[in-house]
């Protein structure tokens, strides 16, 4: 087939949500700042450090431009002695209530969203954590403030593990960066098949998961130079046939009929699986589309053109995917 | 002495190599003192993905439709478009049209208002790539300049044994 690597790349560079963001980072530091000169003198200390897609290396920019941080505050707190995590969470509203018009305590997080003519712009998610327990384990706060007593809980979850348990399966920083591309990749194709409203959509993390467990590297090496050329439709490609093979048949007593379920657990603590919100309806539509992706894949290993190979990657990505023409025209000159 | 590898060009966007050949071919021109008349062609490249770059590989030499004057020269598609389909092809369709070169009877070129005319509306059609890229000749150095954003600025500059100035 066509060789699209470069492509790929050019698309990578478009949808990639940079470390180095300084927007993104501003705005972070503006809230941080904000938490430290306003909270409460009966809260415990705190550090805090960048969770979430932005800390992994795996964001991509928002389509709708609303922009998401993740920070994760650690309090220097043992979990044993705060029953209510909520009380924990209050903390932090209280010292951001104000700033703009949302701040919200959710299930898993404090979240604040900042807006411009009443369209959120970005938002700020604080993961509320209990860091100085006795065993030495990370705890993150769950509840919301009129979630009754079973619903307000401490959970072990240490959200450092994630990038570590990343590091650990590949020793090449080259093929993380694979990794990393690949992820980007199928969380834009996500953005461009699914209506992201309520569980329809599989989530970033469960994405990411899923390619800790399918994604293996593809390259070719240079023999003369012994650099990589690194292959990323291949990577994709296998990923995406794997992700494939993973699903099950699932007997639906309420719909009467099989459905394409998968379950996939986070590969470190909780370990939960990160499909379990989805119903087997929507995990047959997500199993539908990556059947339909993985055609598309094929498709484009029999053409040879690079045009034609791109216009499939288009219908795959959307338009942020570079199209190529199947010629390169050199037009006319006048110079003097 | 002619160096024995290419030209790197750093900017603040990207990196750019020339590669050796042309370099070679440049300096033979150079040294055969074939001013008197203007000459030029296109200049062909790829997107080396490995050094993230983008490699200069091929230039055209002056085609039969070309019109060659002491003051202008003017390049028509003729000629020059065969051999960039050809090598598109050859390439598995990674080389493309980067820009243009020509030469100038100076001693170290200077573009004229009609080359800056020229550069800017050559870097509004629709190319596979978005940077485009042009090298004068001149009788002692070359100087390559490139457009992005409507905008032209020089790159580089070298002499005629490719040191760089």
């Amino acid at each position: 087939m066509v060789n699209v690597q470069s492509e790929f790349l050019t698309f990578h560079d478009k949808i990639k949500l940079s470390e180095e963001n300084q927007e993104l980072r501003d705005k972070r530091d503006i809230l941080l700042n904000k938490l430290r000169k306003n909270i409460s003198d009966e809260a415990a200390s705190f550090t805090t450090f960048n969770q979430g897609s932005y800390a992994m290396g795996t964001g991509i920019k928002p389509d709708d431009g609303d922009f998401d941080i993740d920070v994760g505050l650690k309090f220097n707190i043992d979990h044993d002695d705060y029953s209510d995590p909520v009380q924990v969470k209050q903390w932090v509203k209280d010292a951001l209530d104000g700033h703009t018009k949302s701040v919200k305590i959710r299930r898993s997080c404090v979240t604040v969203t900042y807006q411009k003519d009443k369209e959120p712009i970005y938002h700020v998610d604080f993961a509320v954590y209990a860091a100085n327990n006795a065993d030495k384990q990370m705890y993150i706060a769950k509840g919301k403030e009129y979630s009754t007593e079973e619903y307000r809980i401490w959970q072990l979850s240490d959200p450092q593990e994630l990038l570590n348990y990343l590091n650990s399966l590949y020793d090449d920083s080259d093929d993380r960066a694979q990794f990393r591309r690949v992820v980007r990749y199928m969380k834009k194709w996500k953005n461009q098949h699914f209506i992201t409203s309520g569980n329809n959509a599989p989530t970033g993390i469960a994405l990411t998961a899923l390619a800790c467990s399918y994604f293996t590297s593809y390259y070719s090496k240079d023999f003369l130079t012994n650099k990589k050329a690194y292959d990323d439709f291949k990577a994709l490609k296998s990923l995406v046939n794997n992700i494939q093979n993973a699903f099950n048949l699932t007997w639906d007593s309420d719909d009467q009929c099989f459905y394409r379920t998968i379950t996939q657990s986070l590969p470190v603590q909780p370990g939960n699986n990160l499909f379990e919100k989805m119903s087997n309806k929507q995990m047959n539509n997500f199993y539908n589309q990556i059947s339909a992706m993985y055609s598309k894949l094929t498709e484009a290993e029999g053409k040879s053109k690079k045009s034609e190979v791109c216009q499939l990657m288009i219908d795959i990505f959307g338009e942020a995917f570079p199209a190529a023409v199947d010629r390169s025209y050199v037009g006319t000159s006048e110079s003097a | 002495m002619l160096r024995k590898t290419g030209l790197k060009i750093k900017t603040p966007s990207m990196v750019i190599y020339i590669e050796e050949n042309i370099l070679l071919e440049i300096s033979k021109y150079q040294k055969q003192r074939q001013f008197k008349l203007e000459s030029g062609g296109i200049i062909i490249g790829y997107y080396d993905s490995l050094e993230r770059a983008l490699r200069i590989t091929d230039i055209t030499w002056p085609q039969i439709d070309d019109i060659r004057g002491r003051y202008r020269f003017i390049r028509k598609e003729t000629g020059h478009q065969e051999i960039m389909d050809r090598l598109w092809e050859q390439s598995g369709y990674k080389k493309s049209y980067l820009g243009e070169w020509h030469t100038h009877n100076q001693r170290r070129p200077i573009p004229s208002p009609i080359d800056c005319n020229n550069w800017k509306n050559i870097s509004k059609r629709q190319h596979n790539f978005n940077e485009q890229f042009f090298i004068i000749i001149g009788t002692m150095c070359s100087g390559i300049w490139m457009t992005e954003d409507g905008k032209i600025q020089k790159i580089g500059e070298w002499d005629n044994n490719g040191t760089i100035m």
